[in-house]
C-alpha cells in the first residue's frame, strides 16, 4: 500500500506542466515580455492586448470551464473576463503578475454566473458526479481513462471555491502567494483550502486506486 | 538532510517548480516522503493532462467589439425578452439533442459509412422544429440589434465600423450555417452556441454603451 503513490505517479508518464504554459499562436513574432506587453496594452495599443488574449485564453478559458461546467457559460464568462481585464488594466500593480490577476477576475465573473444559477437554476443542466466502476487495477483505470473520469467526479464535489484554489495551485502552476491575491485570502486560508481540497480528491482517488489494487 | 522535508519543499520537488537536490535524496530514502510526492505528482499529472477546452473565434470578436465600440444606443432593453426567449428555446433544443435515446445503429456494408448517426438524428421532429425555432429566435434578435445598429453606425469611426460589420455577419453565417446543418443537430447546437455567444456579446456592447451614455 506504501508504494501505491509511486505506482500511481509512475503509470503516468507525462511532464508535469502548468496549463497556463501556452505557447504564442504562430504569426505573433518574438514573444515579448508580459511587463512590455501591458505597457503598450495600457497605452491602448490593440495588438498588445489581443497578443495577451492569446497567450492567457487558454488557460483563462480551460479555468471557467473547470468551474462553471458549462462549455457556453465558460465561453461568455471568458469573454467577460477579458472585458473587464482590458478596462481594469490600469489597476495591476507592477508586481502582479497577469496570469494569476486573469485568473482571480474569472473567478468572480464565475461566482456571478454561479449566483445567477442559484437564483434562477437551470434545469438537468448539473450532471450528478459519476460513480467510478471498478477496474482490476489502477494500471487498467488510469490506462482506460477511468481515473479521468473519476478525477471529474472528484471535483465536482469540492466547492466552487476549493476547487478554483486547487486549480490554480496544481493545474495553473500559481504560488500561494498568487493564489492568495487572487482569491481575496491571506497566506494560511489558501494553504489550507488547497490541503483540505487534495485530501478530498486524494481520499476518492485512494480509494479507488488502493480497492482497485487490492 | 536532518528529518523531513516540508510539506512545501517537497511539493515544489514534486511539481517540479524549486526541486532542491537534498530534498529529491531524501525522497529516494524516505518510504514516506517518497509516497507524499508521488501523490503530489499523480494529482498534478491528471489534472493537467485533461484536454484543453477548444478556444471559439466568436469570443475574440465579441471582445474586440465590446472593448472598442462604445455606442451610446437607449432602447437597448428591449431586446432581453426576444434573447431570453431565444437562450431558453435554444437550450431546449439542445437539451433534446443531448437527452434524445439511443437509437439503433445500422451497420452497412464496407463501401458506406459503416455507422449511420445521421439518419438517427434526422428522424427527429420534435428537435428539429426546437432548433428551427432557436434559429428563428436568433435571427429576429439580430435584426432587431442591427435596425438599431444601423443607426448608429454613421456615428462610429470606419474601423470600429469594421468591427461592428464583422461581428454582425460573424452572428448571421452562423445562424445560417445551422440553418443549413438540418441533419445534424449536434452540429447546429453548436453553430447556434456560437451565435448566440455573438448575439449576447452584440447586446452587451451596447448595454456598455449605454452605460458610456449615461
Amino acid at each position: 500500500m506504501a508504494e501505491t503513490g509511486q505506482r500511481f505517479a509512475s503509470l503516468i508518464d507525462v511532464p508535469v506542466t502548468p496549463a497556463d504554459r501556452t505557447p504564442v499562436p504562430p504569426g505573433h513574432g518574438e514573444v515579448p515580455p508580459e511587463r512590455d506587453l501591458l505597457d503598450r496594452a495600457r497605452r491602448g495599443e490593440p495588438e498588445a492586448f489581443r497578443v495577451i488574449f492569446d497567450r492567457h485564453a487558454p488557460s483563462v478559458r480551460r479555468f471557467l470551464g473547470d468551474l462553471l461546467r458549462d462549455d457556453t457559460a465558460a465561453d461568455e464568462a471568458t469573454q467577460e473576463t477579458f472585458v473587464r481585464a482590458h478596462t481594469r488594466m490600469r489597476t495591476l500593480r507592477e508586481d502582479e503578475r497577469l496570469g494569476g490577476w486573469l485568473l482571480g477576475i474569472a473567478r468572480m465573473v464565475s461566482m456571478e454566473q454561479l449566483r445567477r444559477w442559484r437564483r434562477d437554476p437551470l434545469p438537468l443542466s448539473e450532471e450528478e458526479p459519476r460513480e467510478p466502476d471498478r477496474a482490476p487495477s489502477p494500471e487498467a483505470a488510469l490506462l482506460s481513462g477511468e481515473a479521468d473520469r473519476l478525477l471529474d467526479g472528484a471535483l465536482r464535489l469540492l466547492s466552487s471555491e476549493r476547487r478554483a484554489a486547487l486549480l490554480m495551485r496544481i493545474d495553473h502552476g500559481l504560488p500561494y502567494e498568487q493564489i492568495a491575491e487572487a482569491m481575496g485570502w491571506n497566506l494560511q486560508k489558501v494553504k489550507n483550502e488547497i490541503h483540505r481540497a487534495r485530501l478530498q480528491l486524494r481520499e476518492r482517488l485512494s480509494g479507488y486506486v488502493e480497492g482497485g489494487a487490492s | 538532510m536532518i528529518g523531513h522535508p516540508t510539506f512545501e519543499e517537497l511539493e515544489a520537488a514534486a511539481l517540479g517548480d524549486k526541486a532542491r537536490p537534498e530534498v529529491v535524496a531524501h525522497a529516494g530514502q524516505c518510504a514516506e516522503c517518497a509516497r507524499e510526492m508521488a501523490w503530489l505528482r499523480a494529482e498534478a499529472q491528471l489534472v493537467r493532462r485533461r484536454p484543453q477546452p477548444a478556444l471559439r473565434p466568436e469570443i475574440w470578436l465579441a471582445i474586440e467589439g465590446r472593448v472598442h465600440a462604445p455606442i451610446p444606443i437607449s432602447r437597448a432593453r428591449r431586446f432581453r425578452p426576444v434573447l431570453a426567449a431565444a437562450a431558453a428555446v435554444a437550450a431546449a433544443a439542445a437539451l433534446a439533442v443531448v437527452v434524445r435515446p439511443p437509437r439503433p445503429v445500422t451497420v452497412r456494408g464496407q463501401g458506406d459509412a459503416a455507422v449511420s448517426d445521421d439518419e438517427a438524428a434526422q428522424a427527429d421532429p420534435k428537435t428539429r422544429r426546437a432548433l428551427d425555432r432557436a434559429a428563428g429566435d436568433y435571427r429576429s434578435a439580430l435584426g432587431v440589434l442591427e435596425q438599431e445598429y444601423a443607426t448608429a453606425r454613421t456615428r462610429l469611426d470606419s474601423r470600429t465600423q469594421k468591427r461592428w460589420d464583422e461581428s454582425f455577419a460573424r452572428a448571421r453565417s452562423l445562424i445560417d450555417a445551422s440553418a443549413q446543418a438540418r441533419n445534424d443537430p449536434e452540429e447546429r447546437v453548436k453553430l447556434l452556441d456560437g451565435s448566440a455567444v455573438m448575439v449576447r456579446s452584440l447586446r452587451q456592447a451596447i448595454e456598455d454603451s449605454e452605460e458610456v451614455a449615461r
